[in-house]
């Protein structure tokens, strides 16, 4: 690992039970800093390997290390999940409690921190986003954007190392999701988003790995890669639509038809059979 | 998603008492209740249960509300008991005969009915949910019923709304109900989606909470300090439930 590295997947396997295998020796590395995006079609495993990086899931084979261990035991797992904030594909699935408060203060609960300390947090979060106004408000009635938010500042108050995002933008309007690449800009830090939100990607991310089926097919520079069309186009995705207003668009990098703007190192970036 | 709790805001003396006070008094008014037979002792017991309710000062229409739909289910017995008892007839139709033994049975029922729940809601409503949690954890109810509750309370409007999205599927592809098999392998297809829904939903929640540091403990923002007032409110409500019996007693001798 590197010296800033804090999360490290090495050849993981994982096959889901009666079907085929999905990971067959998967590498990811996640460096301090790193504002990373996990691209790629419906299925590619995306979420799943998110849910690797917590334990949600675990892998039949390969090694997993995180700020400097290797996990293994439940115990471990434990532990690494307080490092790390998860923001669940469906927010409905994170809002639990009964108030908005209430939600933000579980994590921190969980962690032993005192009542006073917990309520503080919750106070500290929602100012962060702006949300304080929702504190005594019943989750459920809240709006998609507004619970999305508020299922980020629940991941955010358990104060991780690390931000892990699954579909941060599914069902938001626009400009909720204007909210939200705002936040997540300001809240900066260490982040990992799984998306087929291209544009979304574009304005989170420096550097993105493409996974498709399970393989990661393509890893770099968040535009030199989304900016390859035929790359694109062949595994289920498309160019965001900035970047073809932009004109910074390779049309097929394999026949040399090189992109302009200077993203032209894509080709480079992609990966060839399993990875 | 989850039930709103529609009482458990407010300021009247019931919302500020603790809820483990609360909870034994409800726990201590109900039990005998339940037993009680003597017409005047549960008439008494449905006007203490009033004062409750009036004590909580709840908002009168939605409250109506709630006692209606338990009425509805204490509607079924009272076309049921009164001429489904044995005893004095008081009317007859036909083969049909309403006795006295069978509307006496029915009138208690409800009123026992009545008195039961007038004072869980009085009590126990002006309550939140996690109060309520934290309560019987404390009165050392294993932690894996109260989560069992916390959950089952909190996830009942997610299924039932779940439950309407795939109403609405059915129906808009020109599903009509009719004694069928069409119809019973559909309910029976939408029964079990449900259940299946229900549980990806759970193991979503748990692996979200796990995601949190849940460690099999539910710990709430709710901080509640036992006070003389909530001694003495407990032990008033035990008193009063004390005459109740006493009265019972005299009167059967």
């Amino acid at each position: 690992m590197s010296d800033n590295g804090l999360i490290r997947l090495q050849d993981v396997h994982f096959t889901y039970l009666g079907r085929r295998a999905l990971f067959t020796g998967i590498d990811l590395h996640l460096n301090a800093g790193d504002l990373l995006g996990i691209v790629g079609a419906n299925g590619s495993g995306k979420t799943t390997l998110l849910h690797i990086l917590v334990g949600l899931l675990r892998p039949q084979r390969g090694t997993i290390n995180a700020f400097g261990r290797t996990i293994q035991s439940p115990g471990d797992y434990h532990q690494l999940r307080q490092k790390i904030g998860f923001l669940f594909q469906d927010s409905e699935d994170q809002l639990f409690c009964p108030t908005v408060a209430e939600d933000v203060a579980f994590g921190p609960l969980n962690l032993g921190k005192s009542r006073a300390e917990a309520l503080a947090i919750v106070e500290q979060t929602l100012e962060r986003l702006g949300l304080s106004t929702l504190a005594g408000r019943i989750s459920y009635e809240l709006s998609g954007g507004e619970k999305r938010l508020v299922a980020l500042a629940t991941a955010l108050a358990m104060q991780p190392e690390v931000l892990l995002l699954d579909e941060p933008t599914s069902g938001l309007d626009p400009r909720s999701k204007r909210e939200l690449v705002e936040h997540l800009a300001r809240i900066g830090g260490t982040q990992l988003i799984a998306s087929h939100d291209m544009e979304f990607v574009r304005s989170s991310c420096r550097r993105v790995i493409l996974l498709d089926a399970g393989r990661i097919v393509a890893e770099g520079p968040t535009d030199e890669i989304l900016g390859v069309e035929d790359l694109m186009l062949r595994h289920g995705l498309e160019v965001p639509h900035s970047l073809v207003a932009e004109g910074a668009i390779a049309l097929d990098h394999h026949h040399g038809a090189g992109p302009s703007h200077g993203h032209g190192h894509a080709a480079t970036h992609e990966r060839r059979g399993h990875t | 998603m989850a039930l709103a709790e529609p009482f458990a805001t407010g300021d009247s003396l019931l919302h500020r008492l603790d809820p483990r006070a609360k909870l034994v008094a409800a726990i201590v008014w109900s039990l005998p209740l339940a037993v009680l037979n003597d017409l005047r002792v549960l008439l008494l017991g449905v006007v203490v249960s009033a004062m409750l309710l009036a004590a909580a000062r709840l908002d009168p229409p939605r409250l109506l509300r709630r006692l209606l739909l338990v009425n509805v289910f204490v509607g079924f017995l009272w076309l049921f008991l009164p001429w489904s008892v044995s005893g004095e007839p008081v009317a007859t139709w036909g083969p049909i005969a309403v006795t006295r033994e069978g509307l006496l049975l029915a009138l208690k029922l409800t009123l026992r009915c009545n008195a039961i729940v007038g004072a869980w809601i009085a009590l126990l409503g002006t309550s939140r949910l996690t109060a309520i949690a934290q309560a019987l954890r404390a009165l050392h109810v294993p932690e894996k019923l109260v989560l069992i509750m916390f959950f089952c309370v909190r996830y009942i409007q997610a299924i039932h709304d779940e439950y309407g999205r795939m109403a609405a599927a059915i129906r808009s592809r020109a599903f009509a109900p009719k004694t069928t098999v069409h119809t019973y392998r559909t309910y029976a297809n939408l029964v079990g989606l449900l259940l299946v829904r229900s549980h990806d939903r759970a193991a979503r929640v748990y692996d979200a909470m796990i995601c949190r540091g849940f460690d099999g403990r539910l710990h709430t923002l709710d901080a509640h300090r036992l006070r003389t007032r909530d001694v003495v409110a407990t032990a008033v409500l035990s008193g009063l439930t004390l005459v109740l019996v006493v009265m019972e007693c005299l009167t059967t001798g």
